[in-house]
C-alpha cells in the first residue's frame, strides 16, 4: 500500500525503518520532556492556585464580578498563542515568557469554572453549615470548596489541557528546549520519525495524566455523590 | 427560653415589599415543644430563620435566655425540609461535622456519633454516602446531626413534609421519644395540623398578610400521643380557624377568578390535606 504513495513517501515513512529510528530518537527525548514538564507543572500550579483564588473572589464580590467578569470571559476565549507577542515584549526571550503564556492560557478557564462551581452550590448547604456554626474561612474550606469540587475539577481538567496546548504552541514558536522544540527540530531536519515520536510522547503524557490523575478523581467524586448511577 | 419581641420582617424585592412578619410576640419556655402552623406564605419559615439567626429582623428582636440573637450559632440546631446533608461526606462524617464546629473535644466524637446514630437506628449505615440512603433515613441522619452537639434549641422547618405517611409516623414516634429523654426546646414548623397536635405542647396558629399570630392553643394531652380521638378534637378546633386563613390567602391569590368559583368556598383539596396524611 505504501508503494502507491511513491518512493519518497516510503522513504520517509517506511514503517520498519521509521519505527527503528523513532526508537532511537525516543532515547533523546527525556531531557526535552523534563524541561516541558517542569514548565507545565510550574505554570499550571500557579494557574490552579491563582484561578481558585480569582474564582472565589469573583463569586464573593459583586463589584469585582461587574468589573472583571466580561474581561475574564472575553480573554478566556482568546487562543493562548495570542499572548505570545505580549509575553515577548514584557519578558523577552526568557523562561518567564513561556510560563506567562502557560498561565495566561489556563488561569482564566479555571477561575471561570471555579466561580460557576461555587455559584451552583445549593444554598441549603451553606445555610445548614452556618447554623452549625461555620463561618468565614471554615465555611469555605469545609463546605464551599467540597460542594463545588465537581465543577472545580472539571475546570482544572480544562485548565490542564489549555496549559499543555499553550506550552506546545509557545515552545514551537519560541525555541528554548522542551517537547515543542523537539517537534520543530524534527520538522526542520525533515525527520518524520522524530516528529512522530514526539507525537507519541505528547499523547502518552496526556493520557497518563488523564487516567492516573483526573479520571481517578472524577471517579471518586462520582462514587461519593452518586452521580454515576444513571 | 426564647423570647420573640415585636418582631417585624420585610422582604424587599424588585416586585415590591412583602411584610412577612408584623409585630410578632412569642415566648417558648425551656423544654417546650411549640408547633407553628399556618397557611402557605404566612411567614413560618421566616420566623424560624430569624430565630436561627439566618435572617435579620427589621424591627424587634429575639432573645435566647435574655441575650439577643445576632447570627447563627450551634446552640440552635436547625433541620430543614431537605435533609441538607453533605453529599461529599459519609453519614458518620456528617454527624461529626456538627460536633467539630461546636468545638466538642475530639476524644468524645466517636462515642457521641455512635450514640446518636444508634438513637435514630442508623449505626449500620455509618459509612454510607448520602446518596446511598433513603429520604427518611436522610432526615434521621439530619436529626442525629442536629442533636449530637447538644444544642439548647432545635428548630425544625417542615422536616418530614417530603416523606411518606408511614415513614413520617415512625419519625414522629422517634422525635417524641428523643424529646422525652432530652427535653430540648423545640420550635417545629408544619402545615399539617395533625402533626402539630400530635407533637406539640402548644400549637401556635399563624395568619398571613402580614404574618401574625392568630391563636396559641395549649395541647393538654398525655404523651405518648398515638390515640386518635383526642388528637382529632384539637385538630378540628384548629382547622376551623385555619380554614378561614387559608381561604383568605387563596382569595387573594386567585384574584377575580374567585368571584367565578361556585359558592365561594375553598376549592376541594386546598385546605384539605392539612389535617390528614399521618
Ligand atoms: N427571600 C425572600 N424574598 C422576598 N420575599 C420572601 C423571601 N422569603 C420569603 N418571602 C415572602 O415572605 C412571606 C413569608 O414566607 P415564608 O417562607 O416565611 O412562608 P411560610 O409560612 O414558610 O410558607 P410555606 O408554608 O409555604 O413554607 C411570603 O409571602 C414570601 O413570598
Ligand atoms: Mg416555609
Amino acid at each position: 500500500m505504501a508503494a502507491s504513495f511513491g518512493d519518497g513517501f516510503t522513504d520517509r515513512l517506511g514503517p520498519p525503518v521509521c519505527l527503528g529510528r523513532a526508537c532511537v530518537t525516543l532515547g533523546s527525548l527525556p531531557a526535552g520532556v523534563l524541561v516541558s514538564l517542569k514548565r507545565l507543572l510550574l505554570g499550571y500550579g500557579v494557574s490552579v492556585l491563582a484561578g481558585l483564588a480569582l474564582g472565589c473572589a469573583l463569586w464573593r464580590s459583586a463589584l469585582l464580578r461587574e468589573l472583571l467578569g466580561p474581561i475574564v470571559v472575553g480573554l478566556q476565549a482568546l487562543p493562548s498563542i495570542c499572548w505570545m507577542p505580549l509575553a515577548l515584549l514584557w519578558f523577552g526571550l526568557s523562561e518567564s515568557a513561556i510560563l506567562f503564556v502557560v498561565i495566561a492560557g489556563s488561569l482564566l478557564s479555571i477561575a471561570v469554572a471555579t466561580e460557576g462551581g461555587i455559584r451552583n452550590v445549593p444554598p441549603v448547604y451553606l445555610r445548614a453549615a452556618r447554623t452549625m456554626g461555620a463561618r468565614g474561612f471554615t465555611l469555605y474550606r469545609r463546605v464551599v470548596v467540597p460542594a463545588a469540587l465537581p465543577g472545580i475539577v472539571t475546570g482544572m481538567k480544562l485548565g490542564w489541557v489549555f496549559a499543555w496546548r499553550a506550552l506546545m504552541s509557545g515552545e514551537l514558536i519560541f525555541v528554548a528546549g522542551g517537547v515543542g522544540q523537539l517537534l520543530r527540530t524534527g520538522q526542520e531536519t525533515n525527520d518524520m520519525a522524530r516528529v512522530l515520536a514526539v507525537f507519541a510522547v505528547i499523547i502518552a503524557l496526556g493520557l497518563a495524566i488523564e487516567t492516573l490523575f483526573f479520571a481517578r478523581i472524577e471517579r471518586r467524586l462520582r462514587e461519593r455523590w452518586g452521580t454515576d448511577r444513571a | 427560653m426564647i423570647r420573640v419581641e415585636h418582631l417585624s420582617k420585610v422582604f424587599r424585592s424588585r416586585r415590591g415589599n412583602t411584610l412577612a412578619l408584623e409585630e410578632i410576640d412569642l415566648t417558648v419556655g425551656d423544654g417546650e415543644f411549640v408547633c407553628l402552623v399556618g397557611p402557605s406564605g404566612c411567614g413560618k419559615s421566616t420566623l424560624l430563620n430569624v430565630i436561627a439567626g439566618l435572617e435579620k429582623p427589621d424591627a424587634g428582636r429575639v432573645l435566647l435566655d435574655g441575650k439577643p440573637i445576632t447570627g447563627p450559632g450551634f446552640e440552635r440546631s436547625v433541620m430543614f425540609q431537605e435533609a441538607a446533608l453533605f453529599p461529599w461526606l459519609t453519614v458518620r462524617k456528617n454527624v461529626e461535622f456538627g460536633l467539630e464546629l461546636a468545638h466538642w473535644p475530639k476524644a468524645e466524637w466517636k462515642e457521641r456519633i455512635e450514640r446518636y446514630l444508634r438513637m435514630v437506628h442508623l449505626w449500620r449505615f455509618r459509612d454510607a454516602y448520602v446518596h446511598e440512603i433513603s429520604g427518611g433515613m436522610k432526615q434521621r441522619v439530619a436529626l442525629a446531626r442536629a442533636l449530637a452537639p447538644q444544642p439548647r434549641v432545635l428548630l425544625m422547618d417542615e422536616p418530614f413534609a417530603a416523606l411518606d405517611a408511614q415513614t413520617r409516623d415512625v419519625l414522629h414516634n422517634e422525635v417524641q421519644e428523643l424529646w422525652r429523654q432530652s427535653k430540648h426546646t423545640v420550635v417545629f414548623v408544619t402545615h399539617n395540623v395533625r402533626e402539630a397536635v400530635r407533637l406539640g405542647d402548644r400549637v401556635v396558629l399563624m395568619g398571613s398578610r402580614p404574618g401574625c399570630i392568630k391563636e396559641d392553643v395549649k395541647i393538654d394531652l398525655a404523651r405518648p400521643r398515638d390515640t386518635e380521638s383526642d388528637v382529632a378534637r384539637y385538630v378540628a378546633r384548629i382547622m376551623k380557624v385555619l380554614r378561614g386563613e387559608v381561604e383568605k390567602v387563596i382569595r387573594e391569590e386567585i384574584d377575580d377568578a374567585w368571584e367565578l368559583a361556585p359558592q365561594g368556598r375553598v376549592p376541594p383539596g386546598s385546605a384539605g390535606g392539612m389535617g390528614d396524611g399521618i
